[in-house]
C-alpha cells in the first residue's frame, strides 16, 4: 500500500465522520471574557445608580410641599459635652406619625455625639411624637454641658399611614441634666441678682458678667464648661426652711410654661436652707419666669425620699395641637 | 429540501434531483474537489461527474446519508483527476501535502493489498477514529479526507497553524501505532 491508495481508502470511512467533519465549528466561548464583561457591566450600572440612590433618600425638605409646608419641627439637640460626667449614652428616638405620612427619625444622641429629635408635624393631624432623651443627673458641681438645642433638621423615613386623625396630645418626653448646689443658710446667700424668686423658678438669660457668672455657678452647681454667654439656663431657688434635703424628680413642660416636680424631705428640727438646682434650657426655647411653676411632693421617710431621686431627670413635654 | 426529497427525484428520474443536489451541496463538494485538485475548472467537472454518478446509481441505491454519498462520488471523481495530474507532474492542491504527511506512516511498499486487506484496514481507521475525541477526529477528516490546507484547518478549529500541524503529527503518530497494533503495517 502507499498513501496515495490509503488516502483513496479514507473515502469510505464512515458516514459519520464525513457529515461531522463538514459542520461548521462555531467559536469557543471564552466564559473568563463573558465573566469579566458582565462584571464590567455590573460595576459600571452600580456606579450610575448607587449616587442616584444615595440623593433619593427620603428627607423632610423632600416632603410634598403642603406637608413641608406646615411641618413643625422640633429638634432636641445636645451636644457632646463632654462630658465625662455622663456615665450614659443619651438616645432619642422620634417616630412621628402624620395624616399623610409617617415620620421616623432615629437619633443617635450620646454624651459625645450631637443629639437631634426631629419631630415633624403635618397640619391637619394630631400627631404622637415621644421624645425620649436620657442624661444622668448630677449632684455635684463639676462638669458641663452645652444647653439642649433646637435645629432644624430633616433626616427622616416617610411611610404613608392609614391612621386616622387623633385629637389627643402630643407627649414628648426630654432628659436633661440637673446641676446640684450646695444647701445654703440665709446668712450665707451672696448677693444674687434679679430676678431670683425664692422657692420659685426663673430663667437665667446668657450672662455676660464674670462675677455673675461665678455666682451662679457657685451657687447652682453650674459646670464651668458650660457657657452662660451663650446658652440660657433655669434656675430654681428652693427655701426649705424644715426641709433636711430637696431634688427635682421631674417635669412637664407645655404650651402655658414648665412645671417641675420637686420633692422635698422634712426634717424633724426646724432650720432654715435653701435649695438651688440649674437646668440647661434649649437657646430657641422661650421661658418666662413667671411661666414656671413647682409642684412639690412633701416626703418624712427618707428610704421614700431616697428611692424617687433618680439618676436622671425627664421633662415631659406635651403639646397640644388641634386640627388646621 | 431534505436529502430523502432529493433521493425521491433521483428515483423519479427528474432532473431538478441535480439542481437541488447541486444547490444544497454544491458548494462543499466543490470546496472537496478544489482541495484535491487544486483547480476550479476540475472540481467544476469533478461535481458534474459525481452527479453523473448519482445520477446513474440512484435508483437502484439508495444511499442512507446522500450528502456523505455525493461527497465520496466528488472525491472519488477528483482522486482520478489528481491521480491523472499525479502522473503528468503538474498535480497540485493540498492532497500532495497531506499524502506527503501519509508517508510517514504508510510507506510507499508499491504492493496491491487485496480487498479484504482494504476492507481490514479501512475498520481499523474507522476504530481509530472512534477511538478520538470529535476535535481531533473533524481535524483528521478534515485534512486527510477533505484535504483542507493547514491554514484552513487553522481558521475552521480556532488554533494556530503550529498547533494545527503539531496534532496532526500526533495524530498520524497514534494512526501508525494503532494500525501497527492491528498488524496492517
Amino acid at each position: 500500500m502507499n498513501p496515495t491508495a490509503f488516502s483513496e481508502l479514507l473515502t469510505d470511512i464512515s458516514d459519520e465522520y464525513i457529515v461531522s467533519a463538514a459542520k461548521p465549528r462555531s467559536k469557543p466561548v471564552h466564559w473568563y471574557q463573558i465573566s469579566a464583561a458582565a462584571a464590567a457591566i455590573v460595576l459600571l450600572i452600580a456606579a450610575v445608580v448607587y449616587p442616584k440612590l444615595r440623593i433619593q433618600t427620603p428627607e423632610i425638605a423632600e416632603l410634598s410641599e403642603s406637608t413641608a409646608a406646615s411641618a413643625e419641627v422640633i429638634t432636641a439637640a445636645t451636644d457632646p459635652p463632654d462630658l465625662s460626667c455622663y456615665a450614659e449614652t443619651q438616645t432619642v428616638t422620634l417616630p412621628v406619625q402624620t395624616t399623610e405620612s409617617s415620620v421616623t427619625v432615629p437619633v443617635p444622641a450620646s454624651t459625645n455625639v450631637p443629639v437631634s429629635a426631629v419631630v415633624t408635624e403635618a397640619d391637619t393631624p394630631i400627631q404622637t411624637n415621644t421624645i425620649t432623651e436620657a442624661a444622668p443627673i448630677r449632684t455635684d458641681a463639676a462638669v458641663s454641658t452645652e444647653p439642649p438645642k433646637t435645629e432644624r433638621t430633616a433626616t427622616a423615613t416617610v411611610v404613608p399611614v392609614d391612621s386616622p386623625v387623633t385629637t389627643e396630645p402630643q407627649t414628648t418626653a426630654i432628659r436633661v441634666p440637673l446641676w446640684k448646689g450646695i444647701p445654703m443658710h440665709q446668712d450665707d446667700y451672696p448677693e444674687e441678682p434679679k430676678p431670683m424668686i425664692s422657692g420659685k423658678i426663673t430663667v437665667c438669660p446668657p450672662v455676660s458678667d464674670d462675677e455673675q457668672r461665678e455666682y451662679y455657678r457657685k451657687a447652682y452647681g453650674i459646670p464651668t464648661e458650660y457657657d452662660l454667654t451663650q446658652h440660657q439656663c433655669l434656675l430654681i431657688v428652693l427655701d426649705t426652711f424644715m426641709y433636711q434635703d430637696a431634688a427635682v424628680i421631674g417635669g412637664t413642660l407645655t404650651d402655658n410654661g414648665l412645671q417641675l416636680k420637686i420633692a422635698c424631705l422634712k426634717k424633724k428640727n426646724m432650720e432654715n436652707s435653701t435649695f438651688h438646682f440649674a437646668l440647661p434650657i434649649p437657646d430657641d426655647l422661650v421661658m418666662e419666669p413667671e411661666n414656671c411653676t413647682a409642684e412639690y411632693l412633701i416626703l418624712t421617710d427618707e428610704t421614700e425620699y431616697q428611692a424617687m431621686l433618680t439618676d436622671s431627670l425627664t421633662i415631659e413635654i406635651r403639646e397640644q395641637e388641634g386640627l388646621q | 429540501m431534505k436529502d430523502q426529497a432529493i433521493i425521491r427525484l433521483f428515483e423519479q428520474r427528474s432532473e431538478q434531483a441535480i439542481s437541488e443536489s447541486s444547490r444544497q451541496y454544491g458548494a462543499l463538494c466543490r470546496s472537496v474537489a478544489r482541495n484535491i485538485t487544486g483547480s476550479d475548472e476540475d472540481a467544476e467537472e469533478c461535481l458534474n461527474d459525481a452527479m453523473l454518478a448519482a445520477w446513474n446509481a440512484i435508483p437502484p441505491a439508495k444511499p442512507k446519508n446522500f450528502c456523505a454519498y455525493l461527497l465520496r462520488l466528488v472525491r472519488n471523481a477528483a482522486h482520478d483527476r489528481y491521480r491523472a495530474a499525479h502522473t503528468e507532474k503538474r498535480s497540485a492542491a493540498n492532497l500532495a501535502g497531506s499524502i506527503d504527511e501519509l508517508e510517514e506512516i504508510i510507506p510507499d511498499r508499491g504492493d496491491v493489498i487485496s480487498e479484504i486487506e482494504r476492507r481490514e484496514m479501512l475498520d481499523a481507521v474507522n476504530a481509530f477514529l472512534k477511538g478520538l475525541p470529535q476535535k481531533q477526529r473533524d481535524l483528521f477528516v478534515r485534512r486527510y479526507w477533505y484535504a483542507d490546507s493547514i491554514a484552513a484547518l487553522s481558521d475552521r478549529f480556532h488554533m494556530t497553524e503550529n498547533h494545527v500541524t503539531v496534532t496532526l503529527s500526533r495524530l498520524r503518530k497514534r494512526l501508525q501505532k494503532h494500525l501497527g497494533k492491528e498488524g496492517l503495517l
